[in-house]
């Protein structure tokens, strides 16, 4: 079930009374960015291991995945509400923003040559770039974190397609993807992508942002036997 | 002795060619230069080692290893727990490099525990680079050494295994540094001074023993 469909379960009401009252008591001036998030993510540590245990709509999720979910909501649910009042909150942001895409557009002449790689079909790195303009488009700093996560996935896709393609037989490694990656930046250029970057990195919860979705599940799939042992 | 620890951030570093991807390609799916490890993250692997009784997780960073992409090493080995800093025995330039890394480090203040390896010890008769000298530089940074490789999976989750050791040693005496909080500080960079963040010899530094 969605978290904003547990929400209304009546055993909620406390729940979504803890969470109105912290957005509205939220500093809309005066804290850095740092102070917000140290905030933010000590009621969220709290809140998640009451919700989990007190809330009985979520305390009735057992598992790893329900209980993963309903603290993914949770987050989202905060920071979707005081995304106005934390995105490109530090005075000096909108002018890093402008100087950032000044700078990318003035590399809009590098080419793979000059990152020193083979050269591949630009239009199968569209899909990369149109993730990476999403970036801006969403609220929550999962779901930014996502579109990162997934133009990193069609880069690794086009490497792979590429390797295959020249008959080559070797592991991609980061010295493929990194010069990808920086092409792809540059052809993108996304909006806003300094204060994008400062957000996802301050407000997604340290524990959720070193070891993130999708990278972390195959090879947690594999080692079962380490995993419980 | 049971739990859970982690994730460390612990970055390959290495001039190009010495074998860093194969290393890391090695550790954790145990394949060599084959199809099925071209269908992972090109840049980034996870992987969760059990350390007497507790689950190590370990984010592990591969670098490019292009000189003109230097200067986003940073970006790479800031806030890292541990840096795996690798040479090719057959190349004594690479081995020099490393030396290199480890100021470099040492200016920018990372407090992040150090291994040496030498990787493609299946061409010892090739060697270039004298055991001695790189185990005696080894020490004289408090750093680990040892010989790896990666074609034959030789010494790799050794080389591995004891720098995650080192990593929870030195994290067990540096409590504050335990929070994946306080190392997500950015751009603060910690005093390399800092004697807990040095590098442990011991072997049984994990957890302060059961």
């Amino acid at each position: 079930m969605a978290f904003r469909e547990m929400l209304k379960h009546e055993s909620a009401i406390p729940l979504t009374a803890r969470l109105q009252d912290f957005v509205k008591k939220f500093p809309t001036q005066g804290l850095s960015r740092e102070q917000a998030a140290d905030r933010i993510h000590k009621f969220l540590s709290a809140t998640q291991d009451w919700m989990l245990s007190q809330v009985l709509v979520f305390a009735a999720e057992a598992d790893e995945a329900g209980q993963t979910n309903a603290a993914e909501g949770l987050e989202k649910f905060l920071l979707s509400r005081l995304h106005a009042r934390l995105f490109s909150m530090e005075p000096s942001d909108l002018t890093e923003d402008e100087t950032l895409r000044r700078r990318i557009d003035s590399f809009s002449w590098v080419g793979f040559k000059n990152l020193g790689v083979p050269p591949v079909d630009t239009s199968l790195l569209d899909l990369a770039v149109e993730q990476l303009h999403s970036l801006d488009k969403f609220k929550a700093p999962r779901d930014k974190m996502v579109c990162i996560l997934n133009s990193c996935r069609v880069i690794n896709d086009v490497l792979k397609r590429a390797i295959v393609a020249s008959g080559a037989s070797r592991p991609l490694s980061a010295d493929d993807f990194l010069p990808l990656l920086i092409y792809s930046l540059i052809l993108a250029n996304p909006p806003r992508l300094h204060s994008n970057i400062e957000f996802v990195a301050a407000f997604r919860h340290p524990s959720r942002l070193v070891a993130e979705a999708g990278c972390t599940q195959k090879q947690r799939l594999e080692s079962p036997s380490l995993r419980y042992a | 002795m049971s739990g859970q620890e982690g994730p460390f951030k612990i970055v390959i570093l290495g001039e190009g060619r010495v074998g860093k991807t194969s290393l890391l390609r090695q550790f954790v799916s145990r394949t060599f230069s084959d199809q099925e490890a071209s269908t992972q993250s090109a840049a980034y692997l996870d992987k969760i080692l059990l350390l007497r009784g507790t689950q190590v997780q370990l984010s592990l960073w591969d670098t490019a290893g292009q000189e003109r992409f230097h200067s986003l090493a940073p970006i790479y080995y800031r806030n890292a727990d541990g840096a795996l800093l690798v040479y090719d025995i057959t190349d004594l330039e690479s081995f020099r490099r490393v030396a290199k890394w480890v100021e470099e480090l040492q200016v920018m203040g990372t407090t992040c525990v150090l291994a040496i390896v030498g990787n493609k010890s299946d061409l010892q008769s090739q060697a270039k680079v004298p055991k001695a000298d790189a185990e005696t530089y080894a020490r004289s940074i408090n750093a680990r050494h040892s010989t790896a490789s990666a074609k034959l999976g030789f010494g790799v989750d050794e080389a591995f295994g004891a720098l995650a050791e080192d990593v929870l040693a030195s994290r067990a005496r540096a409590p504050g540094q335990t929070q994946t909080s306080s190392r997500r500080t950015r751009g603060a960079l910690v005093v390399a001074e800092d004697d807990a963040a040095q590098p442990s010899r011991q072997k049984s530094g994990c957890c302060g023993g059961g």
